[in-house]
């Protein structure tokens, strides 16, 4: 199996005032096409930048980041911006929809970059929004719904341009028990039939438990959590 | 309850700052809308001033019935004596009436500026001087009865060109050099005088325009009036001079108040609804604070009224930037309408109606955020991020 | 185009903001298009003015005299002289002024392009009590043809003492520079009506260059030769008659002034209503990101959502002038009107310029906030 993510060596420092504090120090992962991967650590463990790098929202300092076969730190920010939207699908942990939007309408926000025709816009809509169950909320706004709903609306706007590479970061974070399990049942579902690659950021322990790879990151390496009778 | 809404509004005009852009609108509204209405009303009420204060109540002026100008005015020579020897009018040294029969003429000027005007020549009778006790000689010397010649007003000579002395003026009938310049601190500055008969003669006029008298006293005039208009042969109106010119002032200006008025409106209610949406936008931002006030025991009315207030002090700050800017720009210039040369006046009674106009414009923006403000649960206004 | 509705669901985020924020907008594109609407009218008046005519009035104020026609006549250049005498009076009551141009049947072959046909001249000379009257005029009287209009005018009495009855023949067109409207009526009539004394005069005359190219020559002229007469002349040509700029106050610069003022109000509240705006939605701007949206894409998205309200606000705001300009007649005292603004495509076409300008400036600053936003730190601020 080829690597869909490749991190090379890759090394990330943040200026805080005047000084520079190094998140990640010469960090390399493969992760194969069609893994589930969950990612855990303490805050500030450089989590959420692994995966800003993968999904081209940020860049290196130094390092190779090689996503799809596609070398992100050659790219320019319009060349990673168009990437971007044909490859990644982004799950964020407090939603980020539109409030002013139905359900419809902010899943279809993926696909007016394209140039699809209205129709089939709508049809591919409609395909996601019945893949993660909710074909039913479809003119709903994001206000009159809770927030696993909310979240199931996202994962469609995640996925409604069928690309290769999901990235999620923390998106059980602000769920009740039930509504975390729905979305983490939905994410296997999608890693197993669809054959997505997922790389999830997470706090929740049983998140994990629905991944086929465990990795934590600890003062800034990578440790791999082989799963105890599986 | 008072004191409960001056720590409102303070705890208010402290978080202001940092809604400065946002408050920047009423401001910025209400100055606009104050600047142009004072500078549209600089005019008219530089005009209106420099008309009324030209009339003396103590002297009355007597045109042809129905004529709105003197220019429209017809005294005959016939009618002339009968209205000189009507009772009620003062006598000078030797006895005789303090009357004076006047004939006017417009003449196009050319302005310092290039475009075109046009005052009034003024044909004084004998008594005009006389009658004129304000009208000084300011250089050159009078001008002489029977003599084609001419005294200028010291604002036709600021304003328009050709009006020095030695310089001549076209008239009918030839050129006519101006002799002396003269000062009244009125309207008549604008104008020139000369000798009526030269005038009449050379102009082929053979009747006066309008008699101007000086009454024997303010009482007089009931009786003065009375005289003219019971008799048979005159068909004339009497009108004290200050009347007269309160009428002309209105007619002249009217048009231009109400334009005035008109864009002034037009631009508040603009500014009205900036003023909606700032201070709904204020109430928002303030949800927290007044929640928690209200929790704390501060009761409803109070914090209404720091809303409206916060409202009012913005527009009147801005009104008052926008008169400032009016009254930089504009007044104490010199201008003319027609034969009325007046200095652009932003006067203190105008500033006043721009921030009487920015005040009402505050509460009505006011009242309905105000309202919002009070009525708002406290419960959701602690609730919201 | 797909856009929209994105674009529709961020103006109405805060319906309140949205439509107060329009209404300012179209109250100051009405103030714009009456502004800006009355330059139109003096600039098409300019334009429309005929270079051949050239007005003659008495030098020093008063009336001319008839017999000057035929001299005028005789000066090389003029190939057609008309004249006609006022009549000023008022009509019941003494605030209620009313001015009629007694023409005299010249008339009618110099002013070609005022709206009269030549039968409704006719009417004039085949009905010497008639009155030709303007559509502002009727509207202000309440006249209809058949009606008798009567005058009083202590200035131009009739000499046997009665006022004049005037019977309405028919409602012509208005006319740019005439401000409230105008009356024509017949002057051999009034002329022969009046007291010995006032007869044959004239207040104005209307001399037709035979030469375009030479009229204010033509002006000279004529006021070079009554110079030295009892009446001497001022001429004007119509083109100087109907520049705006020169006459005392520069109207035109007024109303431009004006204009300015309102469209400086609304660029800072539409400046305002964007950078909140957009203050408000960051993180939902670098969601846009996030799912591929280029800068370029996330600024135009800006920029619409400033133009749209600017654009219905000014095409709104003009249409409300427009309906003004039908009742502003009704607000001025007879007499005093102004000129009828009038919304050409030229204010149109400004109107849009203007509001695309305060669009475009208004969004700048935060677009420019967002092209230099880093998405990971906005994502992470919630």
């Amino acid at each position: 199996m080829s690597s869909a993510i490749s991190l090379r060596h890759v090394v990330k420092h943040y200026r805080r005032g005047k000084e520079s504090v190094e998140v990640l120090h010469d960090l390399s992962l493969e992760i194969p096409a069609g893994e589930f991967v969950s990612l855990m650590g303490p805050s500030g463990s450089g989590k959420t930048t692994i995966l800003n790098l993968v999904g081209g929202l940020d860049s290196c300092n130094s390092g190779e980041v090689i996503v799809g076969g596609e070398h992100l730190e050659t790219l320019s920010g319009g060349q990673l911006t168009k990437w971007r939207g044909h490859n990644i699908g982004f799950v964020f942990q407090f939603y980020n929809l539109m409030p002013m939007l139905s359900a419809a309408a902010n899943v279809e926000l993926p696909l007016l970059l394209t140039s699809l025709s209205k129709s089939e816009r709508q049809r591919r809509v409609a395909v996601a929004l019945e893949i993660v169950g909710l074909k039913d909320r479809a003119s709903h706004k994001p206000g009159e719904m809770s927030g696993g709903q909310q979240q199931r609306v996202g994962i469609a706007r995640a996925i409604v341009a069928d690309p290769a590479i999901l990235l999620c970061d923390e998106p059980t974070g602000d769920l009740d028990r039930a509504s975390a399990d729905e979305i983490l049942t939905l994410l296997q579902q999608l890693n197993r039939q669809q054959g997505k690659t997922i790389l999830m950021v997470t706090h929740d322990p049983k998140a994990a438990d629905h991944a086929t790879r465990r990795l934590e990151m600890d003062k800034g390496q990578l440790i791999e959590r082989v799963l105890v009778g599986a | 309850m008072i004191r409960q809404i001056f720590i409102v509004c303070a705890l208010n005009f402290k978080s202001l700052p940092r809604r400065f852009w946002t408050s920047m609108v009423i401001v910025v509204g209400l100055g606009a809308t104050v600047g142009v209405l004072l500078s549209m009303l600089s005019l008219t009420t530089g005009m209106q001033q420099a008309i009324l204060h030209s009339g003396d109540p103590g002297r009355a002026i007597v045109v042809s019935a129905g004529s709105d100008s003197e220019g429209q005015s017809v005294i005959t020579r016939a009618m002339a004596p009968l209205i000189v020897d009507a009772p009620g009018i003062a006598k000078d040294k030797d006895g005789k009436p303090l009357a004076d029969k006047a004939a006017t003429m417009g003449v196009p000027v050319l302005r310092k500026d290039g475009t075109k005007g046009y005052t009034t020549m003024r044909g004084l009778g004998t008594k005009g001087l006389a009658l004129r006790p304000e009208l000084k000689l300011v250089a050159g010397r009078f001008f002489q009865p029977g003599r084609r010649e001419m005294m200028v007003g010291r604002g036709a000579q600021s304003l328009y060109k050709g009006m020095n002395i030695g310089d001549k003026v076209i008239l009918p009938g030839g050129e006519w050099p101006i002799v002396g310049v003269f000062s009244t601190g009125d309207l008549m500055e604008g104008q020139l005088v000369g000798d009526a008969d030269t005038l009449m003669t050379a102009t082929h006029h053979a009747n006066y325009n309008a008699v101007l008298v000086r009454l024997k006293s303010m009482d007089s005039f009931d009786t003065f009036k009375k005289a003219l208009s019971t008799n048979p042969a005159l068909s004339v109106t009497a009108q004290r001079h200050s009347d007269w010119y309160k009428r002309v002032s209105s007619e002249s200006t009217i048009g231009l108040v109400i334009l005035a008025y008109i864009v002034g409106a037009v631009m508040a209610i603009g500014a009205l609804f900036g003023c909606l949406n700032t201070l709904y936008a204020a109430v928002s931002a303030r949800g927290r604070e007044i929640a928690t006030l209200r929790a704390l025991g501060f009761s409803a009315f109070p914090v209404a009224v720091s809303v409206i207030i916060e409202g009012v002090v913005l527009a009147v700050a801005g009104a008052a930037i926008g008169a400032a800017i009016a009254w930089t720009l504009y007044d104490g210039k010199r201008d003319a309408f027609g034969n009325i040369i007046f200095f652009l006046t932003v006067s203190p009674a105008t500033v006043g109606l721009g921030i009487f106009w920015a005040m009402l414009v505050a509460l009505l923006g006011g009242l309905l955020p105000s309202i919002r403000a009070a009525r708002r649960p406290v419960v959701d206004a602690l609730r919201a991020t | 185009m797909k856009y929209f509705p994105l674009v529709w669901a961020a103006i109405m985020r805060k319906p309140a903001r949205a439509i107060l924020t329009l209404l300012s907008v179209m109250i100051a594109f009405t103030l714009f298009g009456l502004t800006i609407g009355m330059n139109a009218t003096f600039t098409t008046m300019a334009k429309n003015a005929r270079a051949d005519r050239v007005y003659v009035g008495a030098r020093f104020g008063g009336d001319m005299s008839l017999a000057m026609a035929a001299q005028m006549a005789q000066i090389p250049g003029v190939s057609m002289v008309a004249y006609t005498n006022g009549l000023n009076g008022y009509h019941q009551e003494k605030k209620n002024k009313v001015y009629a141009m007694m023409a005299d049947a010249k008339l009618a072959d110099t002013l070609t392009e005022w709206p009269i046909t030549r039968a409704q001249w006719d009417m004039l000379q085949k009905n010497r009590t008639g009155i030709l009257i303007s559509r502002q005029q009727a509207t202000l009287w309440h006249l209809k043809p058949g009606d008798d209009f009567v005058i009083a005018s202590p200035q131009h009495p009739r000499g046997d003492g009665q006022p004049w009855k005037l019977r309405v023949l028919d409602i012509v067109g208005d006319v740019g520079y005439m401000s409230g409207g105008y009356i024509l009526g017949n002057y051999d009539y009034f002329n022969k009506s009046l007291p010995l004394a006032k007869q044959d005069k004239v207040d104005q005359y209307f001399v037709q260059a035979g030469d375009p190219t030479h009229s204010a020559d033509l002006a000279q002229k004529v006021d070079d030769h009554f110079a030295n007469s009892t009446i001497p002349t001022q001429s004007i040509t119509e083109k100087a008659a109907l520049d705006v700029s020169n006459v005392g106050i520069d109207i035109s610069a007024v109303d431009r002034d004006i204009a300015l003022a309102g469209m400086f109000m609304v660029l800072f509240l539409t400046a305002n209503g964007i950078a909140q705006s957009v203050r408000e939605r960051f993180a939902e701007f670098a969601t846009l990101k996030t799912i591929g949206f280029s800068d370029n894409g996330v600024m135009a998205l800006v920029f619409l959502e400033a133009a749209i309200p600017c654009l219905l606000g000014a095409a709104l705001g003009v249409g409300l002038a427009s309906w003004i300009t039908t009742v502003l007649p009704r607000l001025f005292p007879p007499g005093q009107g102004v000129p009828i603004p009038m919304m050409t495509p030229s204010v149109y076409l400004w109107a849009i310029f203007s509001a695309s300008a305060v669009a475009l400036i208004s969004a700048v600053l935060p677009a420019m906030r967002l092209k230099r936003m880093d998405i990971a730190t906005a994502l992470s601020g919630r």
